[in-house]
């Protein structure tokens, strides 16, 4: 099958002489020179802040994924849920 | 010599295009409707391999741990032991931890944890795993001890009060403290075997199955709109091993701690390529943003269970339905009329995100109203940045006022954008809080799909209109943006399954099989490549017109503060003043 025809194609990028690209290589590891500093230098640096280890430390023995954005990520909300379904179905006798 | 390479210009802006008149053709060329088509596709084979495939002796467990609760719980007043072990047990069904649910997950997971070495996200051997087991052994057999003498004792003070006919106070509520430290000293031991519990893994034959899976997915849909599927199947695989790596940056120890989830991560690998040494031309077939991502709402709309709405009462509704729409609209007005919002697009993604529940709102107001994707991708790094504040601040200034733990559950879950920040932040306070929290966010999740429906039916009759001009319904349709259709579709049709089997069947089958064993695995791979996509083709100066006068901020600020301190006074007139009732039996 012959495909559509194709949009235009975005801005050329990265110089294509060799100077410019060389340029552009640079940039992209600066980019990820920034990361790593970010991953290995400044996260481990805030985790150990005293103000913050203790959630730190929480997170990671709680095992939460806290990145997860929707419910249907997080195993503690399915807990959550049927606990408080069973709580309210089968709640105990009053005393 | 040829160009290789693309980078990014103004070109292609909208997260959405929607153009010109409906036809038939467009049933099957334009993304809109493939995004319906393979959605389904992906529901209804879900559907057939979870629906079909039930765990053994489902019902009859079910029956059984629910007559024990009910006999309990007309026993004593308090939850016994049996009570709780029941509980647990009925919680612990579910269709997704049979074999084939497991292999399903094996391929479409993400790649695991890491500390220091990425490689440890794909491959772990057998001696790496022994090792790190090896200290915590020792820690895991001693709380599994500590569980067992606390049930011993949990078990005593219940036999004690039994023996008073749960007639003696002082008995009862020893009974209830000892079952208490039982259940912590339980929870202790589960994190604590958690920790002894890695295996080796290679991840790498999996991941390659889902690039090839997913590639022929897509590619095979591509063909059918009339596109190049061999084209799009080789650049597939550079945006899916961008994805993967933007899964790997979200799985960092470090990085996870503050909820950085894989959105950002792709859409920083993305812009990083693009803006430096450019998104090589070969690859740009199978950089298609708006094609991911509809299909991937389409797939989000089966996770909009309206049933769910009831979970915790009426009180959960007034503060996730109540609170929610009354900050969205003041925002969305503040933005207009205070701050001057250059785009209304992105004051309502913003607004949206920021009073609904963070990057899943975003991705779908963003798309009902045709939001550029610079906006798109501003609003989740203001929410991944302000979630991370959050999670952290609010749990401490509960403490810090000695807030009740269910008044800072429903404050939490209500103003904390993401699900995974809001469970970390409740847990952090105190299992009530974990439960309140994480249920008032899930009603809250559910809230999307209306705000997504509403906003695009606002944009197309209001919004995109010159003022004054009478839009007709054959207008609205024809801009209307039809995957939201298979988006609302979704959630109407999954809503009715829920609503039409008992709660327990739906749990176990649909919210823990066909949803988070099949569609949500699928649904976030396809955000993840949408996302990577919108970083493959996003020239980083655009952003810089967006943050004059630091507008975005202020919005997100303003209508933070407000959900705040309006979402905590809601909360604490619904569960101590009008429903104390709700409060008392959690």
């Amino acid at each position: 099958m012959r495909g559509k025809e194709e949009k235009p194609l975005l801005r050329p990028g990265g110089s294509q002489n060799p100077p410019g690209r060389l340029k552009s290589w640079l940039k992209l590891c600066l980019g990820i020179a920034v990361l790593w500093f970010l991953t290995y230098v400044v996260g481990p640096f805030v985790d150990n802040l005293p103000w913050i280890k203790p959630a730190v430390s929480f997170i990671d023995d709680s095992g939460i994924n806290t990145p997860a954005f929707y419910y249907t990520g997080v195993e503690e909300v399915g807990e959550a849920v049927n606990s408080i379904r069973n709580s309210l179905e089968y709640p105990p006798k009053e005393q | 010599m040829a160009d290789k390479t693309s980078t990014p210009s103004a070109g292609q802006d909208y997260v959405v295009i929607e153009s010109g008149k409906t036809s038939l053709k467009d049933l099957y060329t334009k993304e809109d409707w493939m995004a319906i088509w393979m959605g389904f596709t992906i529901l209804i084979v879900g559907l057939f391999i979870y629906l079909s495939n039930p765990p053994d002796k489902m019902q009859e467990n079910f029956n059984k741990y629910n007559a024990t609760m009910k006999e309990e719980a007309a026993k004593a007043p308090f939850k016994t032991i049996a009570w709780q072990q029941a509980s647990d047990s009925k919680n612990r069904i579910r269709a997704r931890d049979q074999s084939f649910g497991k292999t399903i997950q094996e391929f479409l997971n993400a790649p695991s944890k890491w500390t220091a070495n990425p490689v440890e996200a794909l491959y772990r051997s057998k001696a790496e795993a022994d090792a790190l087991n090896a200290p915590f052994k020792e820690a895991a057999d001693k709380a599994k001890a500590a569980q067992e003498a606390a049930l011993a004792k949990a078990k005593e003070a219940e036999k004690a009060a039994g023996a008073a006919a749960f007639k003696n106070a002082d008995l009862n509520k020893k009974a209830e403290a000892e079952i208490a430290a039982w259940l912590k000293a339980k929870d202790a031991a589960s994190k604590a075997n958690a920790k002894v519990g890695n295996k080796p893994y290679n991840r790498l034959p999996y991941l390659l199955g889902a690039a090839i899976i997913l590639g022929l997915f897509f590619g095979i849909g591509k063909a059918i709109m009339g596109q190049s599927f061999g084209r799009f199947f080789i650049g597939f695989f550079f945006v899916f091993a961008l994805a993967v790596l933007a899964y790997m940056a979200e799985q960092q120890s470090t990085m996870s701690h503050y909820g950085f989830g894989f959105p950002l991560w792709a859409i920083i690998f993305g812009l990083l390529i693009s803006n430096t040494v450019g998104t090589p031309k070969w690859v740009m077939p199978a950089v298609s943003t708006e094609y991911y991502i509809k299909t991937g709402l389409v797939l989000l709309g089966a996770e909009i269970l309206f049933n769910k709405i009831l979970a915790i009462g009426k009180p959960g509704i007034f503060i996730a339905w109540i609170c929610t729409p009354i900050t969205l609209i003041l925002t969305y007005w503040f933005g207009q009329h205070i701050v001057k919002m250059p785009s209304k697009t992105l004051n309502i993604t913003i607004s949206a995100d920021m009073s609904v529940c963070g990057v899943s709102a975003a991705i779908a107001t963003a798309a009902a109203c045709r939001a550029k994707k610079e906006e798109l991708t501003l609003a989740i790094g203001l929410s991944m940045v302000f979630t991370a504040i959050c999670m952290v601040g609010q749990p401490a200034f509960a403490k810090l006022v000695g807030m009740d733990q269910i008044l800072a559950g429903a404050w939490m879950g209500s103003t904390i954008d993401s699900t995974g920040a809001v469970a970390a932040a409740g847990a952090f306070y105190g299992q009530k809080a974990l439960y309140v929290a994480a249920t008032v966010k899930m009603i809250q999740n559910i809230l999307i799909g209306v705000i997504a429906f509403a906003v695009a039916v606002y944009w197309c009759a209001k919004v995109d209109c010159v003022p004054g001009q009478q839009v007709s319904w054959w207008e609205i349709w024809y801009r209307f943006p039809k995957f939201v259709i298979g988006f609302m579709l979704a959630s109407v049709i999954f809503s009715i399954i829920d609503g039409s089997v008992s709660a327990e069947y739906s749990t176990a089958m649909i919210d823990q099989g066909v949803l988070r064993g099949w569609s949500r695995l699928l649904r976030e791979w396809f955000f993840a490549l949408a996302f990577t996509s919108i970083g493959l083709e996003t020239n980083f100066r655009e952003f810089g017109q967006y943050f004059k006068g630091g507008k975005p901020i202020t919005l997100y600020v303003f209508g933070q503060a407000f959900q705040l301190c309006f979402t905590l006074l809601i909360a604490y007139i619904m569960f101590f003043i009008i429903f104390p009732e709700v409060a008392g039996k959690i």
